[in-house]
């Protein structure tokens, strides 16, 4: 008797274990598989801003015959009227942990105006096995290594979600590397309190976050860069302002679908 | 003063025009205005002068159909992104090729 209930209560406890495992699979704290975010991208002209492109932060699930895998698959395609003149068709994507958000591939596929810039990181450990090819050059391999706790920049932004940021307060700060066209770069995030931020899908509460790189001049200035994210369970990225040396520029999210809460 | 407020207004059209054919919507404003400014002085020194007053007409008239045309492609064209196969295609491609790097490192 005893021991019958010890095996159901085990097989209880394992069938609703494994449920649990599957009902978690694939889910980090903030964002789930098949969650889509989609942004307008606009550019700073002389104060005017005009917009170019749409941007879309997608996750899905990826199986192998061994382990599932978080894809975290961004997208930038110029608006039809400016195809014409200025043809983007960008590809970032990371194959990540599905809970602690470690990449395991980071891919880019870059295609601005005919211009080609292709690059895969495979990451063994802090080493990468990078292949790049950049215009009419053919592909080049390398190998090179990383400080610990390197990531590419798709898995960055879904690991900023992953942070405890409600706990954080105003002027805390957060050094982190970012690994992107094989070369490291420090950075540091800064809590800057919260601000409420107008969209189309209304008023929403957002952690303002500053986002600087040190000794790089691909965002220059220190919180020029900041970040919206929404002060709820789901930590959105709600807007994103950024300046790059040729100007300044937004991300404004426009439609979110699928969100884990 | 006419001759720098005709230089202005012809860089100012130049602008405008140029404004019309980018799909930049609201910015072609700026220019135009300049030039419309720039023409209505002109308008005036010439009508004082009792000279022809064509040219600064014809500055206004083009800066205006400029504005039009540029505001009302801003209006009426929303912001679509275009159905791309080959992009597509791309994606399906590199979702592919990382599954078969994925199980390469298991």
């Amino acid at each position: 008797m005893i021991v019958q209930f010890i095996k159901i209560t085990f097989i209880i406890l394992s069938i609703t274990s494994f449920s649990t495992i599957k009902a978690q699979e694939l889910s980090s704290k903030s964002f789930k598989s098949g969650e889509h975010l989609t942004y307008q991208a606009s550019y700073n002209m002389s104060g005017v801003l005009t917009t170019f492109a749409q941007v879309d932060l997608k996750t899905a699930t990826v199986k192998t015959s061994k382990n599932s895998y978080l894809h975290l698959k961004c997208t930038a395609n110029t608006y039809t009227k400016w195809d014409n003149f200025f043809k983007i068709r960008d590809l970032y994507e990371a194959y990540v942990s599905p809970y602690t958000v470690t990449p395991y591939i980071y891919k880019r596929d870059n295609n601005e105006n005919g211009t080609i810039r292709k690059e895969k990181y495979i990451y063994k450990g802090q080493n990468i096995k990078s292949t790049f090819v950049r215009g009419r050059s053919g592909e080049i391999k390398e190998n090179f290594t990383i400080p610990a706790n390197t990531r590419d920049i798709v898995s960055t932004l879904y690991y900023i979600r992953n942070l405890p940021i409600s706990n954080a307060k105003a002027g805390d700060q957060k050094d982190f590397n970012i690994v992107f066209d094989r070369k490291t770069k420090s950075a540091t995030l800064s809590f800057m309190g919260t601000e409420t931020v107008n969209t189309i899908l209304g008023n929403i509460k957002c952690y303002k976050i500053g986002v600087s790189l040190k000794k790089e001049n691909l965002l220059k200035g220190k919180a020029n860069n900041i970040l919206y994210i929404s002060a709820d369970k789901n930590k959105v990225p709600v807007l994103i302002k950024f300046n790059i040396p040729v100007g300044s520029g937004q991300l404004k999210l426009i439609k979110a679908q699928n969100l884990k809460y | 003063m006419k001759l720098l407020t005709t230089i202005i207004a012809f860089i100012g059209l130049i602008i405008t025009l140029a404004f019309t054919v980018f799909p930049i919507g609201y910015l072609t404003i700026f220019p135009a205005i300049i030039t419309i400014l720039c023409g209505i002085i002109l308008y005036k020194i010439n009508s004082n002068e009792e000279k022809s007053i064509l040219l600064p007409k014809l500055l206004i008239g083009l800066a205006i159909i400029g504005a039009i045309i540029s505001l009302s492609r801003g209006y009426l064209t929303s912001d679509i992104v275009a159905e791309d196969e080959t992009f597509e295609q791309r994606q399906e491609k590199s979702n592919q090729d990382a599954i078969d790097d994925l199980e390469g490192l298991e």
